[in-house]
């Protein structure tokens, strides 16, 4: 069977077939080394990441090097690959992975862990690093989750920390000049790249246990491998690559649209959330670059509508100023501007009457806890005032919905907290309904979408455990008990998906074993609903010997070797610590644009970033 | 001769729609055809041509599609109206777009319409079957096989209908190659009587045994040579 007669058989052949406007073709004679950048999800979601778009950008901007794009295959396209006999190839040249000099593997969320490994399975590349000789490529990880890669370093040779628009140049520098004098053996080239800023090499460390299965000592196996690794982090925004040619997708992807990157990091330091740590210090572009950048997107793609990529964008400090020199030109262009979740206590008027110009998206406001003593307790400064104060603004602006963003089991939590869930959604809605301004034509509908909490590595609350699964569940019907009226509507993300995300967040070493098990087993696809089985997993982690409570519902001791404190994510443990402390007598931590708070991100530098 | 008036407001009329034959082969067979009814308002906005948009809240451009093509389909016969600003020069907006399409797309030509697409009765395709079975292909028997009918199970949204595809053939013609089979085939165009051509496709590798499980050769290319109207002349 052929590859027309196979891409005929599966749904939207076009994930497969390439050929888009943008797409960048080379001579693969010529081409000093190859690299396939993988995203372990499919084409119409991986086409949208950021990461990715700038990452094979950065590559591809050298001549030297041919970096091409592969997705995971859906289902379908795998039976019909597995009966072909048809290995996993890159989009752009058609050639298997094996061809390659250099893998990459964005890790972008847990759940994708089990598709990462898959694809490598689907390449025909064993999936142990121990396992592979000479002949096979250079596996590289990186992306959010490298920051606690342990359960998945087994399969990989080297990982990438932190921002990598710096160091893939540099890691392929390294692996071209070794092969041209001679130098490169797989090993030899490990040992140095572990010598470079920014770079994680496994197999250069090693791991021992305690009885009760804590780690008892983590260290490098030789002298001149360190013992912390730093995240390379982008000094100057505005100078660093960003891609302004990006490739077209015709298949519809999840965010088919202009984004920009206005910062990175950010201010607020809630207790649960890791990309904001990780992502520290914050550093801003200013609205000059944006604003050109944004002119070229938009030049070079005809989208209607741009984006703003930022953990907070009512926090970026310019937002008044960028939005106005959009504004200049998107409106006659029949171009829309959106904006991902706001902070209710910086959204205003003012920004509300600009994006409501072309084409306006729903909002979204995330209090993440229903009582304000347990807001305090995750440090997110925000009070019932301000969210109707923000609520109001939308309203009396013609907005009819609104969707609220909460979490369940956070550390604390009581009923009264759950209770306080459903109060708040009322209050909203009684505040629709006192606004004279409001939109009458429209029913108001409030959507309250609550999630479970994982305890994420490099968060003040990474010691603690996940609720139990019984915990949860109760608590999610308790909610729903409690909201009765009509015009709310409950959404709530199954616990046993949250439950497994945090065995993988918090997981060691041993869990490699667990994944090749479920590769046997064929399991993959977890962040989608009609893929996911929890009874599998726990079957899996059964017969690996894994108990899942420990990674999950366990209290981490604060006195733990802890699996990802080899890496210097630029935030001390001392400042989790004491932020740890802060959130069991409830007090708060403002903002790093109120006080500096002494996170430790500072001495990483960076332009534009509000630390002293 | 038109009464005055209205000569002047078809002429108004016609002076804002731009219509656009364009091929569509090689790689993009694989994207549908609503993917690419997106990616032409987008190859349209880098092409700088001053689109019109819709009154009200959500402004729309005006750009419609002649026939829809299935995915696995080629064309060198699309047709593309769009409703464009102002005063213009077709070819000049022809080659503006020309300059933003990908490589698997051409521009064939450009003018003002003088027709509608609902005008379009019949497709035109040419298929080629390749595989080992063809080898033993009698001249011919093709065209025996559509003289009787064929029922084949319709998909719709509604529900699966049973048809009889040989009763929507208006015309078709077989050639034997050398591991190959092609049909010349002239099938209706409007909705009611539209029939997918790789139904026939199946029906004819199912006479012919084709493809093998192990034949790394077979397969078939189906290409949308040309439209025609009702009297079969050529669409325009």
């Amino acid at each position: 069977m052929n590859r027309d007669t196979v891409l005929r058989r599966v749904s939207k052949p076009g994930r497969y077939s390439g050929g888009e406007i943008g797409e960048v073709i080379k001579d693969k004679n010529t081409a000093e080394m190859r690299v396939a950048f993988c995203f372990p999800d499919i084409y119409d979601i991986g086409m949208s990441n950021l990461g990715m778009r700038i990452l094979c950008g950065v590559l591809n901007c050298d001549d030297r090097i041919w970096c091409e794009r592969v997705f995971m295959p859906w289902t379908d396209m795998m039976q019909e690959m597995k009966n072909a006999g048809m290995l996993l190839s890159a989009l752009e040249s058609g050639d298997p992975l094996t061809e390659f000099d250099m893998v990459g593997i964005t890790l972008q969320y847990e759940l994708c862990y089990s598709n990462a490994v898959m694809m490598l399975r689907l390449a025909g590349i064993p999936l142990r690093a121990s396992e592979r000789g000479e002949e096979y490529p250079v596996i590289l990880g990186g992306g959010p989750c490298a920051y606690n890669p342990e359960p998945v370093a087994d399969f990989f040779d080297i990982f990438s920390i932190g921002e990598g628009e710096e160091a893939l140049p540099e890691l392929c520098d390294l692996y071209m000049s070794m092969k041209k004098d001679g130098s490169y053996t797989k090993k030899a080239f490990l040992r140095r790249a572990a010598k470079l800023d920014g770079f994680y090499v496994p197999s250069l460390y090693s791991v021992s246990y305690n009885e009760d299965g804590t780690i008892a000592s983590f260290a490098p196996v030789y002298e001149d491998v360190p013992q912390k690794i730093t995240k390379r982090l982008i000094k100057d925004l505005d100078k660093v690559f960003y891609p302004e040619k990006p490739l077209l997708p015709y298949i519809e992807t999840v965010q088919d649209r202009i984004v920009l990157e206005t910062n990175r990091g950010c201010i607020r330091g809630c207790r649960f959330c890791q990309a904001g740590m990780t992502n520290r210090p914050v550093r801003e572009k200013t609205p000059e670059v944006l604003d050109c950048q944004a002119r070229e997107l938009y030049g070079n793609t005809g989208y209607d509508e741009i984006s703003m990529c930022s953990l907070s964008i009512s926090d970026y400090s310019r937002i008044g100023e960028l939005t106005d020199r959009l504004l200049s030109w998107t409106d006659a262009k029949k171009v829309s501007i959106s904006l991902p979740s706001l902070r209710v206590d910086s959204f205003t008027k003012e920004l509300m009457d600009k994006i409501s110009g072309v084409r306006t998206s729903g909002l979204t406001f995330a209090p993440e806890a229903g009582t304000q003593r347990l807001r305090d307790v995750i440090n997110k400064n925000v009070c019932e005032e301000d969210l109707l104060r923000a609520v109001n603004v939308a309203f009396s602006a013609g907005k009819t919905s609104v969707k609220l963003y909460f979490m369940s089991g956070l550390p604390t939590e009581t009923r009264e907290d759950i209770k306080g869930i459903s109060e708040l959604a009322l209050h909203v809605l009684d505040t629709f309904y006192k606004n004279q301004e409001k939109n009458r034509k429209k029913p108001p509908l409030v959507t309250v979408s609550v999630s479970c909490f994982i305890p994420k590595p490099f968060t003040p609350f990474q010691w603690d455990p996940q609720d139990t699964l019984d915990s949860l569940r109760e608590k999610q019907m308790y909610l729903a008990e409690n909201i009765t009226d009509r015009k709310i509507r409950y959404n709530w993300h199954d616990a046993k998906v949250s439950r497994i995300e945090a065995v993988f967040a918090r997981g060691d070493r041993r869990l490699s074993d667990v994944f090749v098990k479920a590769c046997d087993a064929g399991i993959c696809f977890d962040a989608w609903d009609e893929y996911f089985d929890y009874e599998r997993w726990l079957s899996v982690f059964g017969e690996c010997g894994i108990d899942p409570a420990f990674y999950a519902n366990r209290e981490f001791g604060e006195k733990e070797i802890l699996p990802w404190d080899m890496i210097d994510c630029g935030v001390t443990k001392e400042f989790l610590l004491r932020e740890r402390r802060r959130s069991k007598e409830g007090k708060t931590t403002p903002s790093c644009r109120e006080t500096c708070s002494g996170c430790g991100a500072n001495k990483l530098g960076g332009e534009r970033r509000c630390c002293p | 001769m038109l009464p005055v008036n209205e000569a002047v407001k078809s002429s108004i009329e016609d002076r804002r729609t731009l219509r656009l034959k364009f091929s569509k082969t090689g790689r993009l067979i694989y994207i549908s055809h609503l993917d690419l009814a997106r990616t032409m308002t987008k190859i349209l906005t880098r092409a700088g041509i001053p689109l019109w948009y819709t009154e009200g809240f959500n402004p729309r451009p005006k750009v419609a599609f002649s026939t829809p093509l299935s995915i696995g389909t080629a064309s060198v016969c699309e047709y593309v109206d769009i409703k464009v600003n102002g005063d213009f020069t077709p070819s000049e907006y022809g080659e503006a777009v020309a300059c933003q399409l990908p490589r698997d797309m051409s521009i064939l030509d450009a003018y003002i319409p003088q027709t509608k697409f609902s005008e379009i009765a019949y497709s035109d395709y040419e298929i080629n079957i390749t595989g080992r079975g063809c080898t033993g292909y009698e001249p011919g028997s093709a065209e025996k096989l559509f003289c009787e009918p064929v029922a084949v199970m319709k998909k719709s949204k509604s529900g699966d209908k049973e048809i009889n595809i040989s009763s929507r053939i208006k015309s078709l013609r077989s050639e034997k190659g050398d591991n190959s089979v092609k049909l010349y085939v002239r099938l209706p165009a409007d909705s009611e009587n539209f029939i997918n051509p790789e139904l026939l496709v199946s029906a004819l590798q199912a006479s012919l045994g084709i493809p093998c499980a192990d034949d790394i050769d077979a397969g078939h290319t189906v290409l949308r040579t040309g439209l025609f109207f009702a009297d079969e002349s050529e669409f325009r």
